[in-house]
């Protein structure tokens, strides 16, 4: 089976500076992808050019088998590649419900359906419902601008979510969320991308959710992929221990639980 | 819920119609005067609204008013077509070419650059049309007296019909505008002022989104020009000059951009204002619009249709308490 994703050479110049230099991440089907990596080490830009945001100056995106290398955010989010933003990318005039609501009669719905009403009791109750399937409705009328950054995190990733795509990009998805919310909303996110066998890729900078969750982990440093695999091995890799995690994370021990600090 | 709501946009716009429809013989001409001229202004304000909406402030309007304007004179001259009807529809298509043509690079601009873009081509236009003699020059062109489909109405008869004619034109075109800002491409306009970036990953270019809208308050200029034609029976370059321009976008600032009727009011609030400043005080009546929009950007700058929406608002909430405290007497 070819891979769901699969990069070759990827490379993105801004100016003198390289931010990814000619790496080769791919995705299988149903994989769960944690990327880490310092501040700078290309983990956005490479989401980036995945998504479409950025084309590269080298190299190939390949996405169920065809070249979508350099092709429009609007014509992969149609083919299947949802994005959700380390800032949430919403209509900040508009309430919750009606950000998914526009989120629903976009993604979802053909384009033919565009010059329906928008306050559709159908579409109405469809926003109302995913938006509690996110333990979020009771902010279904709040005013997006005025509510928690964790309810608009999740609001972002239902939005981008919402026409059940094949791959998930999910950038930072736990920042800004608080600490005792964290582990619960990443767990939820990631059983319901389980359970559809969705694709996802995720930027994550605490270690034990990426441990956790991942069932594959790249590690980039400098704009390169320094380890590539399962969890254990990446976390025990020497490279990845001196440039990103550091001590302070301990490495697995042979029976997959924590050593002792 | 299978019960169809009352729109109540429209039920108004119908209501107002049929209003002016029914006393257009009774009141003084120049109240009807003001009110046609009003329904020009309000469309080509409504045009104004929705690239506001859009977050896009045009500066250039007063070119589709302009083409609209010209359109109606050149077909009455050239072609020797009378009939109203077409006439309105050559001149709303006229500006609907020339939006969508202007559109296709006018659409990638934001901000100032889009603004002052818009004023640069349409004061380009004004400069061209002085200097054309098939336009009249900086003199214009008359129009002559119109039929509409085949009843040639002459006299006091004429200007009767005429300001139904623009009454009826004005409701249909805002009815159609209403249905288009109510309707879920609507709120992609609203969307695409609130975040370029979430539009584009939802799937849709916004550069096209911008591109319809801004051939939409082109046509709708378009249509603007035409009844301020058909009801000045002129035309001239002035048309096309910015500070008419100005005027469609101190409507919006004055009105607000909450519904299809927000402008309609500014417009004839605009054109009323207008006759009684200049009559009051013929040599300041510009410090009176300027003394206006100083109050409005001060204490309601979201503009005077908020205290419509405020009221509004208010006795919905009164009426349904009502009818629920009824309810609960009837069960207890």
């Amino acid at each position: 089976m070819t891979d769901l994703l699969h990069c070759t050479g990827i490379q993105c110049r801004f100016g003198d500076f390289v931010a990814t230099k000619g790496i080769d991440p791919s995705v299988k089907h149903g994989e769960i992808v944690g990327i880490i990596g310092a501040n700078g080490a290309g983990k956005t830009t490479l989401l980036n050019i995945i998504s479409g945001y950025l084309k590269p100056t080298a190299g190939r995106v390949m996405f169920r088998g065809t070249d979508v290398t350099g092709m429009p955010p609007r014509a992969l989010a149609r083919r299947g590649i949802a994005r959700s933003f380390q800032v949430p990318q919403l209509f900040a005039s508009g309430t919750a419900r009606e950000n998914m609501m526009v989120a629903l009669s976009l993604l979802v719905d053909p384009r033919t359906s565009l010059l329906r009403r928008f306050s559709d009791r159908g579409l109405f109750d469809k926003a109302q419902r995913l938006l509690e399937d996110y333990r979020i409705g009771e902010h279904a009328d709040a005013v997006v601008a005025h509510i928690p950054q964790g309810v608009r995190k999740l609001l972002d990733i239902a939005m981008a979510t919402c026409a059940s795509p094949a791959l998930v990009l999910l950038d930072e998805p736990t920042s800004g969320v608080s600490v005792d919310e964290k582990n619960d909303l990443i767990g939820r996110l990631i059983e319901r991308f389980r359970k559809t066998s969705t694709s996802v890729i995720f930027i994550e900078h605490d270690m034990e959710i990426v441990r956790e969750y991942a069932s594959r982990v790249i590690a980039l440093y400098d704009g390169r992929i320094i380890a590539d695999g399962d969890v254990a091995e990446v976390f025990a890799d020497r490279d990845v221990v001196r440039y990103i995690t550091g001590a302070g994370v301990a490495p697995l021990s042979a029976d997959g639980c924590h050593a002792p600090a | 819920m299978t019960r169809r709501q009352i729109d109540w946009t429209i039920a108004t716009l119908l209501g107002v119609a049929i209003a002016a429809s029914l006393s257009a013989s009774g009141v003084p001409g120049w109240i009807r005067y003001l009110g046609q001229l009003s329904t020009a202004t309000a469309l080509t304000s409504a045009g104004v609204m929705i690239l506001l909406r859009a977050g896009l402030l045009s500066f250039g309007q007063g070119l589709f008013y302009f083409v609209g304007g010209y359109a109606v004179a050149l077909t009455t001259k050239l072609a020797a077509i009378t009939d109203a009807f077409v006439v309105l529809l050559v001149a709303t298509i006229s500006a609907g070419l020339v939006a969508v043509i202007l559109g296709s690079f006018l659409a990638r601009y934001r901000g100032i650059f889009f603004s002052m873009l818009t004023l640069a081509v349409s004061m380009v236009v004004f400069g061209i049309a002085t200097k054309v003699r098939l336009f009249g020059g900086s003199d214009g062109l008359n129009i002559g007296l119109m039929s509409y489909a085949g009843y040639r109405p002459r006299g006091a008869d004429a200007q009767w019909s005429g300001f139904v004619f623009c009454i009826w034109v004005w409701a249909a075109f805002s009815i159609a505008t209403h249905i288009l800002l109510r309707s879920r491409f609507g709120w992609l306009i609203r969307a695409v002022a609130d975040n370029e970036v979430r539009v584009e990953y939802l799937g849709y270019s916004v550069k096209q989104i911008v591109w319809v809208a801004y051939t939409l308050a082109g046509m709708l200029g378009g249509a603007g020009g035409a009844l301020a034609g058909l009801s000045a029976r002129h035309v001239d370059p002035q048309f096309a000059y910015w500070t008419t321009a100005g005027d469609f976008i101190f409507v919006v600032l004055l009105s607000g951009q909450a519904s299809i009727l927000s402008p309609a009011f500014g417009a004839f609030l605009l054109e009323v204002l207008r006759s009684y400043a200049s009559a009051l005080f013929p040599d300041q009546w510009q410090s009176v619009f300027g003394a206006m929009m100083l109050a409005i950007v001060l204490f309601l700058p979201v503009g005077l249709d908020r205290l419509v929406t405020l009221l509004w608002s208010m006795t919905r909430k009164a009426v349904s308490r009502r009818s629920r405290s009824l309810a609960g007497g009837v069960v207890s």
